[in-house]
């Protein structure tokens, strides 16, 4: 087994972890702040039920979240128990991607958790912001709305980068995770090779991590920068 | 009815009686100054004036209009909006918005309004209460012309900056200012809607004593038989020589109104007495500690 077709592999694995990413991103930074909004909200039964919707995903094991991702569509219904396996080789996902259905789990699972830990950054930040720059929009004619964009959320970018990068860089690592419900990831790629006594590939897909780990942080480091233009 | 009339206004939070039937009036051109203690109700009243706070009952009309009756939580959304634009608010602690220049500062609020208006023109949700005077004001005899709005409101921003002496400043951040200049743009911002009525909270307690000055000078060159203004103050010397009535509040009532010189020279009950004597004392003692200072 050559160097080459391990390298190959894991970059195939890689492909997967790096989707999973982006993916997850997209779909959790709008849900979060969909969900801070509504742990914010003033009327409390809203505010109640999603505090403890973010207590929920937050004290439980990501892991578990995912088996119950999994799991629970056949818990529902006896139709449901192959729920995410009919979706295995549904459209873009039998591209390079075995178990797509997996995936497509995976893909839930983290969404809705890293949502649920962004909805709370969001909330620092949101309430972090002094109430006198509210008071300041209002005085001006500005409605709620135009508040929010121009003052409120720009100020909350800069509140939240140093947490944010953070979480952002504990989610590259997350993505590992995937494998237990059989996503293909580079650590799942790795590992396959032990089976053919290579445990080499496993200490190699770290530098995959190491690499992607270091741009964030350079990308971050960057946005900092960026940034530092104003105090709030 | 006066321009400014403010008629029985009650306001309580929770069993604590914050204001107490206050009433008063003035007329355009006017300045008049709120004095009081700390805790008097002096803020709470402005900040119901400027919607910030819905009073419990009372009415406050300004030029002709009724600004609300009765607590304004009934006000949609848009009806606050138009009835605040004639108002303008400088703040104790200035709320520049950090993250913009003091340039954007000042053009940010005319410049979505203007934008909003022109957009909504014609339209059902078209509000000419709040929008016209505003473009009227921005393009009085040029016209409207889409592609120059920046630059004619950037024009008019700078304007402004410079009148409160801020020309070499437009371009940097709130941060990189003193305190002075700092609610210097502040006020400048707040004049960029041309309010009819502009009031101020304390405009310099958050300020060192040697910055003040500045300030104080800016506020007094604002008044314009324009608009009215009320400023509430500890700067006794400055209300008396800016305003026209000065208004006495002692725990969430007027205890005393009336002209600077019946207010300073002749007071009437024995709370304003106190608090006029109390407040010399505190200058005089500023005044020593001012000689101390070893810069």
């Amino acid at each position: 087994m050559t160097f080459m077709t391990v390298t190959q592999s894991l970059l195939q694995g890689f492909g997967v972890t790096l989707l999973l990413f982006v993916l997850t991103l997209i779909f959790s930074l709008p849900l979060g702040l969909l969900i801070s909004t509504f742990t914010m909200s003033k009327c409390t039964p809203i505010r109640v039920f999603f505090k403890v919707i973010v207590w929920i995903v937050r004290g439980v094991p990501l892991m578990l979240q995912l088996f119950i991702v999994y799991y629970l569509p056949g818990m529902i219904s006896k139709a449901g128990s192959n729920f995410w396996g009919t979706l295995d080789n549904s459209f873009y996902f039998d591209y390079g991607i075995k178990n797509g259905g997996s995936f497509l789990a995976t893909v839930v699972a983290f969404a809705f958790n890293y949502a649920c830990y962004f909805s709370e950054i969001f909330r620092g930040g949101i309430e972090g912001i002094p109430q006198g720059q509210i008071e300041a929009g209002q005085v001006l004619g500005m409605t709620n709305r135009q508040i929010f964009f121009k003052i409120t959320f720009m100020q909350v970018v800069k509140r939240i980068l140093a947490p944010m990068s953070n979480e952002i860089i504990t989610l590259v690592k997350d993505t590992a995770l995937a494998r237990v419900i059989g996503v293909v990831e580079i650590v799942m790629s790795a590992y396959i090779f032990t089976s053919k006594a290579l445990i080499w590939p496993l200490f190699y897909s770290g530098a995959f991590y190491l690499l992607f780990v270091g741009l964030l942080t350079l990308l971050f480091n960057y946005l900092e920068k960026k940034f530092s233009y104003y105090r709030v | 009815m006066a321009f400014f009339t403010l008629r029985n206004v009650n306001k309580s939070f929770g069993s604590f009686k914050a204001l107490n039937d206050v009433s008063f009036s003035a007329e355009k051109g006017e300045v008049v100054s709120i004095i009081g203690s700390s805790g008097s109700g002096k803020t709470t009243l402005l900040r119901c004036i400027n919607f910030l706070e819905s009073v419990d009952s009372g009415e406050f009309f300004l030029d002709g209009e009724t600004m609300f009756s009765g607590p304004i939580d009934k006000l949609t959304e848009d009806e606050k909006r138009a009835k605040r634009l004639s108002i303008g608010l400088v703040f104790q602690s200035f709320n520049l918005f950090p993250h913009y220049s003091i340039l954007r500062n000042v053009t940010l609020a005319p410049e979505l309004l203007i934008r909003e208006s022109l957009k909504r023109k014609g339209k059902k949700k078209d509000n000419p209460k709040i929008y016209d005077g505003i473009v009227e004001y921005y393009f009085q005899g040029v016209g409207v012309d889409e592609k120059k709005i920046n630059e004619i409101i950037q024009k008019k921003g700078a304007e402004l900056l410079t009148k409160v002496g801020l020309e070499s400043k437009i371009n940097v951040y709130p941060h990189q200012l003193s305190g002075g200049q700092q609610q210097r743009a502040a006020i400048a911002r707040a004049i960029a809607l041309n309010p009819s009525l502009l009031c101020f909270d304390e405009p310099t307690s958050a300020l060192d004593p040697e910055l003040t000055g500045e300030v104080l000078r800016v506020i007094k060159a604002l008044k314009s038989k324009d608009r009215a203004m009320i400023i509430v103050t500890h700067e006794m010397e400055f209300a008396k020589s800016v305003s026209d009535k000065v208004v006495f509040m002692s725990q969430g009532e007027i205890v005393e109104a009336g002209t600077p010189q019946e207010i300073f020279e002749d007071p009437k009950t024995t709370a304003l007495k106190n608090f006029l004597s109390a407040t010399k004392k505190k200058e005089g003692d500023e005044d020593v500690r001012r000689e101390e200072r070893p810069d």
